[in-house]
């Protein structure tokens, strides 16, 4: 392989590397089946709607933990809601939580454990995308059903729809193109401009100082940029951290239901 | 013109030996034997000079020389050569026309710096940089495109500045102590003595200023008495600007020298470059050259010696003594000119150094292709690491409008300045001193680097960055940053629309209106915040293509700097003018 080619290569390894990253693979069923938790506190499925819903959690559970909320009230936003209602029902337990949040219109998908690493935020995410809009229809048993068979897809291994994903990253990328090609073109057509050395290495001269008196007129002291940088950067840090600390105690049940911590680790969409 | 002693052939100046070669018998002749033969021959005397009949008036004693100087009929530009050559291509417009000549005398150079690239080395110089030039139009990579290079001397004024007196220059020392900065300020003063030579400058209206900047300097340790035979086989340029209209850029660049020699000595006190132009300045007597005959008689008076001037004496006895003395000299370039459509494109390389300006268009087809190509594993890249949600992808759209129109500025400024030939201002250090404006970019930096680290890329891998970030409502953010934009976009409308209203080609207004409208549109949506993601989608592809045409902009801008509109030149003495 010649020199030039050596790069290109590298960089296309590279591309591959990065894009098989991106690819999944069917999940394996766990020994034991996981727990189906359905609470229309809403109101919003009439009980045959909810018997599918039901058909669905029980495929899923398959994987471990399922649960459907549906809520008129949410002090707080839907994903700290999600995160905390996840936390008394499954605690760090493997699952997924769908949440439609009445109050802030808003559908919520929040996983955690072994399903946590087969439906990431991204995949969470995506899914929203693909049923938010049965959620605006006010078809919210159609919404829930789908949303727990794209999950199930993803945990064996089946795509689901992205075509949104994909026109966004083509969106963006025809984007860098075109700034990453202008910056090259500037840089392949940099004019030379003459520094003062090779002014000085062509013609003759110089300058010399003789005889020099040097006179302290002035001192000042001022704050080091570097320091006020960071002084800023940790008050802007402590207040951040106050803050969170005060909506956790004001949410309180979390904790206190002891069973330990479980983080944001979902996506959803407003419908 | 005088011939070879052996066969009586033409004589040309032979790079590779610097002789003189015969162009049939290939004898070689030293230059000084050359001028000799031509000086013994020469019928015509300096009495005979008409003093306004050369572009630049030469005084009754100094010395003169006849050249053949041949007219574009398109253009109107011109250009000196051998008596016998047909001179059948203009090198300002590229138009391929037989050139009409006729006999002109002009100021006789007082030194010349032959060439010493050849036109192989020439050729290879800017073979190798056309090869990288993958934008470039297919003709500019066709066989024999290179070819087309013809030799110039082009007339320069050299300038000698010598200086002597009491300097005072300002200088300070930073020194961290604690949590400060100690800045310590000093006043050096003493005895200055300076002397520069050949600081140079073309002294051809028609050699863009642009251009020429870019391929000094030449040294003057291969300058050499000039002698008309050098000429032989290349093209030349008369000097048509007199060396007080340099003088002032030129005594710039000496302070620029001056200063930087005081950098060195003064190395451990950074010394304010304000300071030492400052009072280099105050060693300057304004001086105004009369117009027309005046000032003709004024260079002659001032002729019997040299220029000198005086600072005014103050209570600090502040003063320093300057004097220039100037001289022409003809110098060696290489030039290439290529036409296409109603620009031409200009290649000049440095015939003593080989240093190398050129200029090369950018193809959009070509652009827009490389872009698609490179959009392609980008696309890949994207899909394994980002999730853009709707209202993320309108976010980072904007951000690259943003960078688009960062780049669109800079390119209206240097067309600008290219097209009315404006100087930049005295370079200033970019240094960050205000603790605002340090913050500021770190901030900046910080807040795109989070922002797509907490909300755009896959999970597990900034996990804790997500969940610090998750409970943010980022369409007040998005809605922030594009109202921020939107009002920066306006300003900066309104600004150029005023500033730069006088280009009249490029479409400036359609541009910043594109910029703005996408700014303001987005930053009402974030307000509003629609469940449907189809409103962003449409926001973020109106985005993209609202930069699709900005870059078309930015290719047709790129294209007008890296080109020239032929000059038209304003000369008289045709055929016909004398009847």
């Amino acid at each position: 392989m010649t020199m030039r080619k050596k790069p290109l290569f590298l960089i296309l390894i590279v591309f591959a590397a990065v894009a098989l990253a991106g690819c999944t693979f069917g999940a394996t069923k766990p020994a034991s089946k996981g727990k189906c938790y359905l609470n229309d506190g809403a109101n919003l499925m009439p009980s045959e709607d909810e018997a599918q819903v039901q058909e669905a959690m029980e495929k899923l559970s398959e994987y471990g933990n399922v649960a459907v909320v549906t809520t008129n009230s949410v002090a707080g936003t839907t994903a700290a809601y999600a995160s905390d209602k996840y936390g008394s029902l499954f605690g760090t337990e493997s699952g997924l939580l769908f949440v439609i949040d009445m109050d802030n219109r808003e559908i919520w998908i929040e996983t955690d454990g072994y399903i946590g690493r087969y439906l990431t935020r991204g995949k969470c995410r995506t899914i929203a995308d693909n049923v938010y809009v049965y959620a605006s229809a006010a078809n919210y048993a159609k919404c829930a059903i789908l949303t727990l068979e794209q999950a199930l897809d993803v945990m064996e291994g089946r795509q689901i729809p992205e075509t949104m994903a994909h026109m966004s990253n083509a969106v963006l990328a025809v984007l860098a193109g075109l700034l990453i090609n202008f910056v090259v073109l500037r840089m392949l057509n940099r004019k030379p401009e003459v520094s003062t050395t090779e002014l000085t290495t062509a013609n003759r001269g110089r300058a010399t100082f003789r005889s020099v008196d040097e006179s302290l007129s002035s001192v000042e002291r001022r704050k080091r940029p570097a320091i006020v940088i960071l002084q800023i950067l940790w008050a802007i840090l402590r207040a951040a951290g106050e803050s969170g600390g005060s909506s956790h105690s004001g949410g309180g049940g979390r904790s206190g239901g002891g069973g330990g911590h479980h983080g944001s680790h979902g996506g959803g969409h407003r419908f | 013109m005088v011939g070879c002693p052996g066969c009586g052939g033409k004589l040309i100046f032979n790079i590779e030996s610097q002789k003189m070669k015969c162009s049939y018998c290939s004898k070689e002749y030293l230059v000084a034997e050359v001028a000799k033969l031509a000086k013994n021959a020469e019928e015509h005397t300096a009495a005979d000079l008409d003093p306004f009949e050369a572009e630049l008036p030469a005084l009754p004693d100094e010395p003169t020389m006849e050249v053949m100087m041949y007219t574009c009929s398109q253009c109107g530009g011109e250009i000196s050569a051998d008596p016998d050559v047909a001179v059948t291509w203009c090198r300002y417009c590229g138009s391929p026309a037989v050139l009409q000549g006729r006999l002109r005398r002009i100021r006789k150079p007082d030194t010349i710096i032959p060439f010493k690239i050849t036109r192989e080395d020439c050729v290879n110089s800017y073979r190798k940089i056309a090869r990288k030039q993958i934008y470039a139009p297919s003709a500019f990579h066709k066989q024999g495109h290179a070819d087309g290079f013809r030799g110039f001397y082009m007339p320069f004024w050299c300038y000698d500045f010598q200086r002597t007196g009491v300097f005072r220059f300002m200088g300070e020392t930073v020194t961290p102590e604690g949590e400060d900065n100690v800045i310590r300020k000093y006043t050096l003063s003493g005895l200055l003595e300076s002397k520069f030579e050949n600081i140079s400058h073309d002294a051809s209206l028609s050699f863009d200023d642009s251009v020429s900047e870019h391929i000094v300097p030449f040294s003057s340790r291969d300058a050499v008495p000039f002698e008309e035979c050098y000429l032989n086989g290349f093209y030349g340029n008369a000097a048509d600007m007199n060396e007080y209209e340099y003088r002032t850029k030129m005594l710039a660049v000496e302070n620029n020298l001056i200063y930087a020699d005081a950098c060195t000595h003064f190395f451990n006190r950074e010394v304010s470059k304000e300071s030492v132009v400052s009072n280099l300045s105050s060693a300057i007597r304004k001086k105004e050259e009369p117009e027309g005959e005046a000032g003709w008689m004024q260079r002659m008076r001032e002729k019997a010696e040299p220029e000198l001037y005086h600072s005014a004496e103050d209570e600090d006895f502040n003063k320093q003594k300057l004097t220039v003395k100037s001289r022409m000299s003809m110098f060696p370039v290489w030039f290439l000119s290529y036409r296409w459509g109603d620009r031409v494109s200009y290649a000049t390389i440095n015939g003593q150094t080989g240093k190398t300006y050129t200029e090369f268009p950018a193809s959009p087809y070509k652009y827009l292709l490389f872009s698609i190509i490179c959009a392609i594993p980008l696309y890949f890249l994207f899909s394994a690491v980002l999730v853009p949600s709707p209202s993320f992808l309108v976010f980072l759209a904007l951000a690259g409008s943003f960078a688009i129109a960062r780049m669109y500025k800079r390119e209206v400024q240097e067309l600008y300045r290219k097209q009315f030939h404006i100087q930049l201002p005295p370079e200033k250090k970019r240094k960050w001193k205000s603790i605002l404006g340090t913050i500021g970019a770190i901030a900046l930096v910080l807040f795109f680097v989070i922002i797509i680290l907490s909300v755009g890329v896959h999970d597990n891998l900034f996990a804790g960055l997500q969940n610090l970030f998750a409970s943010i409502p980022m369409q007040y953010v998005y809605f922030a940053l594009a109202a921020a934009l939107g009002v920066q976009y306006v300003i900066r409308f309104v600004k150029m629309h005023n500033e730069y209203q006088a280009l009249k080609e490029i479409r400036l207004n359609l541009t910043n209106g594109m910029f703005v409208a996408t700014a303001l549109v987005s930053a009402v949506v974030f307000l509003i915040n629609p469940a449907s993601d189809m409103v962003f989608y449409m926001i973020s592809y109106a985005i993209l293509a609202t930069v699709g045409l900005s870059v078309i902009s930015l290719i047709h801008g790129y294209n007008l700097i890296s080109s020239n509109r032929p000059k038209q030149f304003e000369r008289s003495g045709g055929d016909y003018d004398n009847a």
